[in-house]
Parts: structure tokens; C-alpha cells; sequence
């Protein structure tokens, strides 16, 4: 292939794997909030009920 | 220096609710399975989160940097072909979900089931010897990204080191894999965010912009920069050899913890096909950043210090061209990247050793049978005694980092010294671990065979490539690039388990595992 074939695919798997990435990224990060707070909780409780 | 004191409070102020978070994790430790695998409890998004952030360390984004700095765009390609190997393993399953359904917490735990104790202790020495010495560059190129991007002299980059690792230890001693998990979680909504606004910046920027990079690097690199297959640092034995190495590599214990951790083995593999679509931009973007950073060297105009030096080029470009309070942001992450890999690498390898090598010798010499306790230990050291030694050696593992990441000098990039100290591991690990879970005909003589093969080529060219002078003529294939001995291992390593295993079938049969009950 010549450079001007590969310059154009790997501007598409930046944009295309940027893309992606940031989407689950943020699907990911809200769903996973509550996962976060659900262990904090856990850990708060863990060391009021050892004190 | 470039940065301002609202970027430093940003980072003061990430710091400071780590170590909170640390003091808060410490009380949930009740025993060692909570330790080393925050008790199996993690949820699919949390797991994703976790195992993302572990595959997106600061040394990852350095490393990869480097590459983009050095080979343009071609490497691109390393994470089309990581992505490959993720989807394969989160669609299939494949040695993930086997080993989550039983229920071990290294992965050389597996060698005492299916195999026998000395193959854990031999397996156990093998990747703490991968494990340290693949480590070994991370400190330091964690405090090259400080003092590039901080702008401080290179003279301080030692002094740095030390600095972060004491933060890291800590943090690591307090909460184990719970405090990971968190910092994890941190370090992913704070480094995705980072890589938004650092590459619109990048692309944005007038004296970058795609174009422009694109041409800095035609002009300086040619061909080569663009095509992976003519470029001689890859090639189609390095494709081969990373195809390969991608499907075995989920053994390497820091990435295992993460299934490992998880509620059950259905979830195991579906955090695999989830991150799977993270995987080409965690590569492509810091790759991109690299290739970026050679442009800002090489811009017309530059008296920088850093147009030869591509580990210390991109944080010096983006301490340069981000504003106040985004690069404090981007620090903030980069910290919390740092943080996030060396805490899981340090619990990881410290889980092995204690478990895998020093409690079986305990073991042993107690005569202790193979049973394993309801609370998770072997038969050597209780699990107070495993928590206790795990804290002590990840205490000596950092002392050990700072010393080799001052003195170490790489015969290649960080990348590639990454996969060849791997391969020490993994090549074995293709026959002990893949065959072993698959196969039915494999057995201890094969095991120990794998291991042996496998460590060979890589160990021999980390040693010739220090002295390559003294190499005789017809071993230099071996020690000039680190394609070759890679490439090798894996085959050596297959093959040891296949020959050693059919030769000793009567003498050794093999244990048969009894996976007809998994989810």
C-alpha cells in the first residue's frame, strides 16, 4: 500500500478508536458510580461497626 | 517551570483523598482473599473500570508514546491487533472463565491444581522474576513524565521517583486491592477526560494539527513511519508474535486480578468484551500524542532540549501547549495512573511471591498436604501471616524499583523491553496455562518443560543485549532485536509442554479438571 492509503486508515482508527473509547468511557463511568458508592458504604459501615 | 499553583492544588488535592480513600479501605480487610482479590465482590461496570485503568498506566501512556515518537504512525497497529485479542477472549472466554470457576487468586495457584505444588513454586519463581523485572522501568518513567511535564531539571528525575513510590507504597499497604479498585476508578474518569482535552488541544493547536504531523513525520521518518509491515522494528513476526502473546498474555497477574475479583466467571469474560472496545484507542492515542510531540520537537523554531528523546518529549509538549487547570488536571490523572498501575503491579507480584513461593516452601517443609483452606491458604502461612509478608515485600519490590529504574539502561524502547520481560512468563504459561485448561493429555514433566523453554530465549537476550560486543556471530539474531528470541519463546514454550507431556504420559498421568458445573 502507499503512504497516502495508510495516512487515510489511520486517521479513521483515531477518530473511529477515539470515538469508541469515550463512549465507554462514559457508559461506563455513570453505571460505575453507583458501584463506587455501593463499596464506599460498605467500607464506612465496616469501620463504624469495628469502632 | 509552566504550570501554576491551581494546577498543583488540583494534584495536592487528588493526593490527599487517595490517601483518604486508602485509610477508609483499611477496614474492610478481613482476610487475605479481600486483600489480594477485594473478596470476589466487583460488578461488571466496576470491574471494567478497574481493568481499563490497569491498562492504562502512566508507563503505558509513556510507553506507547515512545512508540509514536520513534515509529510514527505504524505502530497503530498494535492496538487494532490488542483489540483483536480482546474481543477473541471476551466473546470465547477463553482461560479467563476457567480459571475465575476455580476460584484461585494467582494464577500459579492453578499449577497446584492441575499439576503439582513444585510446578506453583517453579511457575511462582518464573513470574516473579517476569513480574519484577517488567516493572522495573515503570517508577522511572512515571517521574520522566513529571519532570517533563513540570518542566523541572532531568537532575531531579530520580529524586521524584522516590517521592511517588513512597505515595504509592502507602496507599498500597493501607487498603490493598480495595484501595485499588478505587484509585482505579478515579483514574479512569480523570485520564479519559485528560485524553479529550489533550488531543482536541493537540489537533487544535496552530503549530500542530493533523496535518502538520502528519508531514513532520513523512518528512523526518518516511515510509516507515506509516506501514508496519516494511517498518523493520515490526514486521510480520512481531505481528504473529502479538497475536499470540495477547491471547495468553490475560494470565499476566496484575491484568488476571481483575476477573479474578469478579462475582462470578459469566462476568469475568463479559469485562473482556466491554473494555475490548477501549483497547485501540488506550494504544492509538498516546501513540498519537508521541507522533505529535516529535512534530513539536522538530517544529522550526524549537531550542528545547528534547528533539532526541521521546520519553521525555510528550509530557514536555503538553506541560507546553495545555492551559492552567487542564494541565493540572492531566497531572492529576497522569498521578492517579501512576498510582493505579504501580498499586496493582506491587499487590499482584507481592500476592505471588508470598503465595506462590515463600507459603508452598512453607509448606513443604511442614509436610502439609495440597488442600486448600476454607479461607483460602495452602497449608504454609496462615492468612494473617500471608497479609503480613504480602506488606513487607511490596516494601522491598519498591526499594528494588527505584534502584533498577535509576541504573537500568534499555537495549531497545519501553515497549518492547515491556513484552520480551513478559515473555518470560507467558511464553511457558502457553503451554502450562492454555494446554493446561484445554488439553487433556497435559501433565507435570510437561509443565516444567514449558516453563524452562519458554524463559530461555527471553532471559538470554535481556543478557546478550547488555554485552553485545561479546555475542558471538551466529547468536546476534538473538540479541540484536527482541522479534526473534519473543517470537521463539512462545513456540519453545508450546512445544516443551506437547513433547515433555506425551513422552511421560504413563510415568506421569495427567490430572483431569471438571469444569461441566461453570455458568
Amino acid at each position: 500500500m502507499d503512504i497516502e492509503t495508510w495516512k487515510s486508515i489511520w486517521h479513521i482508527v483515531l477518530i473511529g478508536s477515539s470515538a469508541l473509547f469515550y463512549i465507554v468511557v462514559i457508559a461506563v463511568g455513570i453505571k460505575g458510580v453507583g458501584d463506587v458508592k455501593e463499596m464506599v458504604a460498605q467500607m464506612i459501615a465496616n469501620r463504624d461497626s469495628d469502632a | 517551570m509552566h504550570l501554576s499553583w491551581i494546577d498543583y492544588a488540583i494534584v495536592l488535592v487528588y493526593v490527599g483523598g487517595t490517601i483518604l480513600a486508602g485509610t477508609l479501605a483499611r477496614s474492610s480487610i478481613k482476610n487475605i482473599s479481600d486483600f489480594l482479590v477485594a473478596g470476589r465482590a466487583l460488578k461488571t461496570h466496576m470491574a471494567v473500570a478497574t481493568m481499563v485503568s490497569t491498562g492504562l498506566g502512566l508507563v503505558t501512556v509513556m510507553y506507547f508514546a515512545e512508540e509514536g515518537f520513534k515509529n510514527g504512525f505504524a505502530p497503530f497497529l498494535i492496538g487494532i491487533m490488542a483489540m483483536i485479542t480482546t474481543v477473541i477472549i471476551g466473546r470465547t472466554g477463553f482461560i479467563v472463565s476457567r480459571l475465575r470457576h476455580l476460584q484461585i487468586m494467582t494464577v500459579p495457584e492453578f499449577y497446584e491444581i492441575k499439576y503439582t505444588r513444585g510446578v506453583r513454586l517453579a511457575g511462582g519463581i518464573l513470574l516473579t522474576l517476569a513480574g519484577t523485572l517488567n516493572m522495573g522501568l515503570f517508577p522511572i518513567l512515571g517521574s520522566k513524565f513529571v519532570v517533563g511535564f513540570t518542566g523541572l531539571p532531568a537532575a531531579y528525575v530520580n529524586y521524584v521517583m522516590v517521592i511517588m513510590l513512597v505515595i504509592v507504597v502507602f496507599y498500597t499497604l493501607m487498603g490493598g486491592m480495595v484501595s485499588v479498585v478505587l484509585t482505579d476508578f478515579a483514574q479512569f474518569v480523570l485520564l479519559s477526560l485528560g485524553f479529550l482535552v489533550g488531543s482536541y488541544i493537540i489537533l487544535t493547536h496552530p503549530s500542530l494539527g493533523w496535518e502538520t504531523i502528519v508531514d513532520t513525520i513523512e518528512v523526518h521518518k518516511g515510509a516507515d513511519a506509516f506501514d508496519p509491515i516494511g517498518n523493520p522494528d515490526y514486521g510480520w513476526m512481531f505481528i504473529i508474535y502479538f497475536l499470540s502473546v495477547g491471547l495468553i498474555g490475560v494470565i499476566w497477574q496484575p491484568e488476571m486480578s481483575r476477573p479474578l475479583s469478579t462475582e462470578s466467571p459469566k462476568v469475568a469474560q463479559r469485562i473482556f468484551w466491554i473494555s475490548s472496545a477501549t483497547t485501540v484507542g488506550r494504544a492509538v492515542i498516546p501513540m498519537f500524542w508521541g507522533a505529535a510531540a516529535f512534530a513539536f520537537t522538530h517544529a522550526v523554531g524549537y531550542t528545547g532540549p528534547y528533539a532526541d528523546d521521546g520519553q521525555y518529549a510528550m509530557p514536555h509538549m503538553m506541560g507546553q501547549i495545555l492551559p492552567i487547570g487542564i494541565a493540572g488536571l492531566l497531572l492529576a490523572g497522569m498521578f492517579a495512573a501512576f498510582m493505579s498501575t504501580h498499586d496493582s503491579y506491587l499487590l499482584a507480584w507481592s500476592g505471588v511471591i508470598v503465595r506462590d513461593v515463600i507459603s508452598p516452601i512453607k509448606a513443604m517443609r511442614a509436610g502439609a498436604t495440597g488442600q486448600r483452606a476454607e479461607d483460602g491458604t495452602w497449608g504454609g502461612l496462615s492468612s494473617e501471616r500471608e497479609i503480613y509478608w504480602t506488606r513487607v515485600i511490596v516494601v522491598i519490590l519498591a526499594a528494588f524499583l527505584a534502584i533498577f529504574g535509576a541504573l537500568y539502561q534499555l537495549p531497545e524502547t519501553a515497549f518492547k523491553f515491556m513484552y520480551i520481560t513478559g515473555s518470560i512468563y507467558f511464553a511457558g504459561a502457553v503451554g502450562t496455562v492454555a494446554l493446561g485448561l484445554y488439553w487433556k493429555k497435559a501433565n507435570t514433566p510437561g509443565a516444567y518443560c514449558a516453563l524452562v523453554l519458554g524463559a530461555l530465549a527471553p532471559i538470554n537476550f535481556l543478557i546478550m543485549s547488555q554485552f553485545p560486543e561479546r555475542v558471538p556471530e551466529f547468536l546476534l539474531p538473538l540479541a540484536e532485536s527482541s522479534n526473534l528470541p519473543a517470537f521463539l519463546s512462545l513456540v519453545l514454550g508450546g512445544l516443551g509442554m506437547i513433547a515433555g507431556s506425551l513422552l511421560t504420559q504413563k510415568s506421569h498421568p495427567p490430572r483431569t479438571l471438571d469444569f461441566s458445573e461453570m455458568d
